[in-house]
Parts: structure tokens; sequence; C-alpha cells
């Protein structure tokens, strides 16, 4: 009889041992693909997010870029404009001087020319 | 009397930065009290110059606000620009050179419409004109249909760093740079036409190949302007072992390349003084410069002179100075002395006869 409980108590604690490690393996599994499954949705948002950040980067470069070179062409026409102005105001300043006697002649003749080669170098490099 | 000084290009790392550092420095020290200074930034290229900055540069002078507004007696214009002044104020213009005039391809187009427009500004405003060199003086008397004698020259020199340095500091400054005293030729400069760095290069490249191995070629100085086809020639040189380019360099290092150059080259097609070349000789390197402008009589017979526009001349004057120890040092010794005759004081005396009253040379 006892050998018979011993037998059956023993059958009970395999069967139990044999039930909570089927229930355990079942868990892990479900567990790991439960994380799985939310790495690769994790994964997948990451990429997504990645590309249209990589995409709107590439766009915002080539904007900026085209942002650069319209500011230099602005700034290099603003320049010129600038210096249009100010070759302008020397060539009354000259005719001035030389018509208050206050420079030569042949002086503001010279400066002119310089004045008129710098207008031109100007007007070749205009747009 | 209460002065306006232009401290625009103060910290420059050029001439004209030599120039406002050491000049109206010097100016202000020697004046002794008798005139009072206010500095201002007409470039405004660096933002506001400070007291601090001012102490650093030892200018005994502070910031003023507006130059109308200030009740200035005299202004010295050291940056080509002419600021809006009390009447009866004289002004003080210098001019360093006009090359953008008689060499305008050598400059950028804004800064031949800055220079002339400075320079017309002055004579609207009947300034005083100053030259750097009775050279200067002739070529801009020329200019204006003036006589050279009616433009007043201004004495420059080397600053008080540039001096002789012990073998064993030249060789523990060179160090880092991995040079050798005595073991190359020096150049010192901007990166631009005026330079004439491409006539040396080629001149160099010219060399019996011992002498250029032995003596090669390094560059100090700042990018500078217009020399693409310069750069690719000089990288290409560089490979080979022939170039060193070390771009701008701390006063320094400057002044222990100076010393451990076996030749000071400096090849320019015009300058309105040339500073380097009084450096140069003040830290003891034999000269060669060019025979052209202000550069012979800056050298005052103490550098070999050669025709800058002439390779083979150049060349052959580079392998007699790199071939001959006995006649660098006799151009070491008289640079040595020359040098020792110039001094930013009298430069700072000759402004403060300029600020006389009675020495006024408005035509």
């Amino acid at each position: 009889m006892a050998l018979y409980l011993w037998l059956g108590g023993l059958s009970a604690l395999l069967f139990g041992l044999a039930a909570f490690s089927l229930w355990a393996a079942l868990k892990a599994r479900t567990h790991r693909m439960d994380v799985d499954r939310r790495l690769d949705v994790l994964g997948r948002d990451l990429f997504n997010h990645a590309d249209a950040l990589g995409r709107r980067c590439d766009a915002l470069d080539l904007r900026l870029d085209a942002l650069r070179a319209a500011i230099d062409r602005l700034t290099s026409h603003l320049g010129n404009v600038d210096d249009r102005a100010r070759l302008l105001e020397l060539e009354r300043e000259l005719a001035r001087l030389a018509a208050g006697g206050r420079l030569e002649a042949a002086a503001s003749a010279r400066l002119e020319d310089a004045v008129a080669a710098l207008r031109a170098e100007i007007a070749d490099k205009e747009p | 009397m209460r002065v306006g000084l232009d401290v625009s290009k103060l910290g420059a790392p050029d001439g004209l930065g030599t120039f406002t550092r050491e000049a109206l420095g010097a100016l202000t020290r020697e004046a002794g009290g008798a005139h009072e200074f206010l500095t201002y930034d007409l470039l405004g290229e660096g933002g506001r110059i400070d007291a601090e900055q001012l102490a650093a540069a030892r200018l005994l002078a502070t910031p003023g606000t507006r130059p109308a507004q200030d009740a200035l007696e005299a202004f010295v214009a050291t940056s080509y620009c002419v600021p809006r002044l009390p009447a009866g104020a004289r002004l003080l213009f210098v001019v360093y050179d006009v090359t953008f005039l008689s060499l305008p391809d050598c400059h950028t187009t804004g800064n031949r419409v800055h220079c002339l427009g400075g320079l017309v500004d002055s004579l609207v405003a009947g300034a005083d004109l100053l030259a750097i060199s009775h050279d200067g003086a002739h070529e801009l008397g020329a200019w204006l249909g003036r006589a050279p004698e009616s433009i007043p020259v201004l004495p420059l020199a080397p600053g008080p760093d540039f001096r002789r340095l012990t073998p064993e500091a030249t060789v523990r400054q060179l160090a880092p740079l991995s040079l050798e005293p005595g073991s190359y030729v020096l150049s010192v400069g901007s990166l631009e036409p005026r330079k004439n760095i491409a006539a040396l290069l080629h001149a160099h490249a010219g060399l019996p190949d011992g002498l250029r191995r032995a003596f090669p070629l390094v560059l100090a100085g700042s990018q500078g302007w217009r020399n693409e086809a310069l750069g690719a020639e000089l990288d290409a040189a560089a490979a080979q072992g022939d170039v060193r380019r070390l771009g701008r360099v701390d006063r320094e290092t400057l002044v222990a390349l100076y010393n451990g150059a076996a030749l000071f080259a400096y090849p320019s097609l015009a300058e309105g003084y040339g500073l380097p070349v009084v450096e140069a000789m003040a830290c003891g390197a034999p000269v060669l410069t060019s025979n052209v402008s202000a550069l012979p009589e800056t050298a005052g017979g103490a550098a070999q002179l050669v025709d800058p526009r002439s390779t083979i001349s150049l060349t052959a004057a580079l392998a007699e100075l790199l071939g001959s120890d006995e006649k660098r040092q006799r151009l070491r010794t008289l640079g040595i002395a020359h040098a020792a005759t110039r001094s930013w004081r009298n430069t700072a005396h000759a402004l403060l006869a300029r600020l006389q009253p009675q020495t006024r040379t408005r035509s």
C-alpha cells in the first residue's frame, strides 16, 4: 500500500514538474514572440522615421544649397549695386575737384579712367 | 589736442595691422600726454574694439563714440576710410600704396573701389596725404599731379618682437614644424598675385636638384585671393617635398621662421614699403628681394635685389646665395645693422610733427 502511495506521489510530482516546464516553455516562447514582435514593430518604426528624416534632410540640404546660392547671388548683386553707386559718386566728386581747381585736369582724367575701368568690370559681372 | 585714430585694422595679419598696432601705439606713447587719443573702428569688420584690446596692443587711447560728435581736432585715417569730422578738424590720410591703381589685376574689384573711394574722399576733405616710402610718395604724386616732395613720408620699422633668438630657442620653436635652422628658403605674405609667389615657385623649381632638396621653399601667410592656379601648383610641389605651406602663423612662430631661414625671399611686384624685409633683417635672415617699387629703398643696400618678373634672374640669385655661406653671412650682417636703424618711435615723431598746425601740407 505504502509502495502504491509512494509511486502515486512520485507520478503526481513528475506530472506537476512536466506541466510546470511546459507552462514555463510556453510562457517564454510567448514572451519572446511578444518581444520579437515589439522589436520588429519598433525597428520598422525607426526605419520609417529614419527614412523620412533622411528624405527630409536631403530635401533640406538641397533647399539650403539653393538658398545659399541665391544669397550669394544676391550679396554679389547688392555689392555690385553698392559699388556702382559709389563709383558714380566718385565720378561726380572727381569732376567737382577738377572744376574747383583742387585737382589737376590730367590727374582727374587718370582717376576717372580708373573709375571707368571699374564700372566696366562690374557691368561684366552682372547676371 | 584731441586726436581720433582709425584702428579698424588692429589685429589684422598684414602690413596695415602692423602699422596700426606699432605706429599708432608708439604715437600715443610718445605724445607724452600732450594729446588725447580716441579710437574708431571705421570698417567695423572685427566688431567694436574695446579698451581691453587697446591695452593689449599698448595703445594709450580710449574708444570714441562717433568722430563727428567727439570734438576731435585731428584724425589719423589708416584704412582708406574718411570719417565725417567736426568742422575745422585736420585729417591725416595714410596712403600705404597705390597698387590698386597701378596693379589693378592684383586686387579684388571690391578692394579697388574701397581704396579709390577713400583716396577721392580724402581729396574732397582736403586731407594731408602721407606716404610710407619715398617711392610711394613719388607714385602717389604722379597719380595726383603733385610734387613728391609735398607728400611727407612716415618711416616704418620692424616691431620689437622681431629680434635674433638664441640658436637653442630657434631649434626649439621650429621643432613643432619639423624644420631645422638653416635648411629652408622662407617667403612670407598672403597668396595674392602681387606677392609674386608663382615666380618664386618656378625659380625654386629651376634650382639644381641638390640645392632644391637641401633648401625647400617654406611659405607662411594667409590664403589671399586670385590664386586658384597657384594653389594647384603649390600642392603639386608640396607633394614632391619641394614646398611647405604653413598658412598663417602667429608672430612668435614667424620670428622663429625668420631666425632659422637660410634665405628670406620676397620677390613682390610692388610694395608701399615691404615690412617683411626689415622684419627678416632684424631676425638675422639674409634677404633677397625685388628691385622695383619701394623695396630697394626699404632694403637700404642690405639685401640682394633682383628683377621679380624674370624667373631666370630669380633662379640665378637663389642659386648664388644658397650656394655661398659667405654671401649670405654678409647680407645677414648688413641686414641686422640696417634694421637696427629703424624704429617705430621715429614713425610716431613724424606723425606728431604732422599734427602741428604749421606743418599743414594740404594743396
